[in-house]
């Protein structure tokens, strides 16, 4: 099935991705962010905070936004 | 106007900025590839020149024309990638009105009191206190100017500013290590945001923007934090902790321990520029402790003058008095002789 996802970390992407059924946002992240900490990043699905079990549904909007971005000068 | 009318008005503006934004990007198009269209242009020149030099015999004119050929050549490689990068770089979806709608829904949802400002076209929330390091910076706000989006290619639309700052001691101007008359300098976010932007993502913006306020980059700040609070020295601007602060009062200023001294005499702190030096001794010594010799004028410590005359003076007119008696003693001995 398919789901918008929009990852805000680094360059940042946005688009669409086949995903199977039953995934939930849990182990969506995980295979996305494999070395990375969920707790670390906004986790949004159409725009709500979910439980991380919560499972993925066709069309769903997953957002993934960084807690720490390094600033500059 | 209710809250939603201005909703929609706001949608409607950043729905128009992003329209001509995404007209922009067909339009730089043919200026990125202007270039690389009158290099190919020279290229076919040379290439002509050369074979009619060649047709004529003309061998110095081919040989001049062969090098401004392989120049234009040398060239290509770097304006078909600068081309093409450009050509590459996705020309993002308007997003629609409710999509925009729901930006704001949820903008409220993250932060709470997000202001609409209909009469200047700005969006603005309030973030929490932000603590860097044991250092409170205060609350910020983040005002997105929405008649600024089309050029944000260009310039950042928004601004940083602090509500409660609490500036770096060197620097008013620099109220977080990231920000600095109130311009955030994005470091890592700055692709990400840019996308966010084009795409209408607002709700993302600010996110973004706001985890950077609340990031510490050692490596990168306008001031460190390290150096954030304490007084600067008046003279080098060197930044002292409350310790190692030096105190004048002679010009009621804070120095370094290197811009810095003490009177010999009244053992008082002294700048180096108040202090002045003894010239008999010379001695380090405040104004208040400096006194003039009544005979030459110089400027003496207290030890070094008696009764008004410095120690020069005293002396001169010791080997004075020593010549007088000697010249004396020598009169006396003719006239008994």
């Amino acid at each position: 099935m398919r789901i918008l996802y929009v990852n805000n970390q680094g360059g940042g992407f946005a688009d669409y991705v086949q995903i199977e059924e039953g995934k939930t946002v849990e182990q969506f992240f995980k295979d996305k962010m494999p070395s990375e900490v969920s707790t670390d990043y906004l986790i949004r699905v159409n725009r709500q905070p979910v439980p991380r079990d919560y499972v993925l549904q066709e069309g769903d909007r997953v957002t993934v936004t960084p807690t720490k971005i390094e600033g500059a000068r | 106007m209710n809250a939603l009318r201005k909703q929609i008005r706001f949608a409607n503006q950043i729905l128009k900025a992003l329209s001509r934004q995404h007209h922009n990007r067909y339009d730089e198009i043919p200026a990125k590839t202007q270039t690389l269209t009158e290099k190919l242009h020279e290229v076919s020149v040379e290439t002509g020149r050369i074979q009619k030099a060649n047709d004529h015999h003309w061998f110095y004119a081919a040989a001049k024309s062969k090098a401004r050929l392989e120049r234009a050549l040398s060239d290509l490689p770097h304006l078909i990638r600068h081309a093409k990068e450009t050509l590459a770089r996705p020309v993002n979806k308007v997003p629609t009105l409710r999509d925009l709608i729901a930006e704001f829904t949820q903008l409220e949802a993250e932060f709470g009191d997000v202001v609409f400002d209909v009469e200047n076209s700005i969006i603005s929330i309030t973030t929490e206190s932000i603590e860097l390091d044991d250092t409170c910076l205060g609350e910020f706000k983040i005002e997105l100017h929405i008649d600024k989006l089309t050029e944000s290619h260009r310039m950042a639309p928004y601004y940083v500013i602090a509500l409660d700052p609490h500036p770096a001691a060197s620097s008013s101007d620099v109220t977080h290590p990231h920000v600095s008359n109130d311009i955030l300098c994005e470091g890592d976010g700055h692709t990400a945001i840019c996308m966010a932007l084009e795409q209408g993502r607002i709700c993302d913006f600010f996110n973004m923007i706001e985890s950077i306020l609340n990031t510490y980059n050692p490596d990168s700040p306008y001031v460190p934090l390290s150096e954030w609070t304490g007084r600067p020295c008046y003279d080098c601007g060197y930044i002292c902790d409350n310790e190692s602060s030096y105190y004048c009062s002679c010009c009621d200023q804070d120095f370094c321990e290197s811009c810095s001294s003490y009177c010999r005499m009244c053992e008082e702190t002294v700048c180096l520029g108040c202090g002045s030096q003894c010239e008999c001794c010379e001695s380090l010594i405040c104004k208040h402790c400096v006194q003039q010799c009544s005979e030459c004028g110089r400027y003496c410590c207290d030890q070094c003058l008696e009764n008004g005359i410095c120690n020069f003076c005293q002396e001169e007119r010791q080997e004075n008095e020593e010549e007088t008696e000697t010249i004396e003693s020598e009169n006396e001995y003719r006239t008994a002789g």
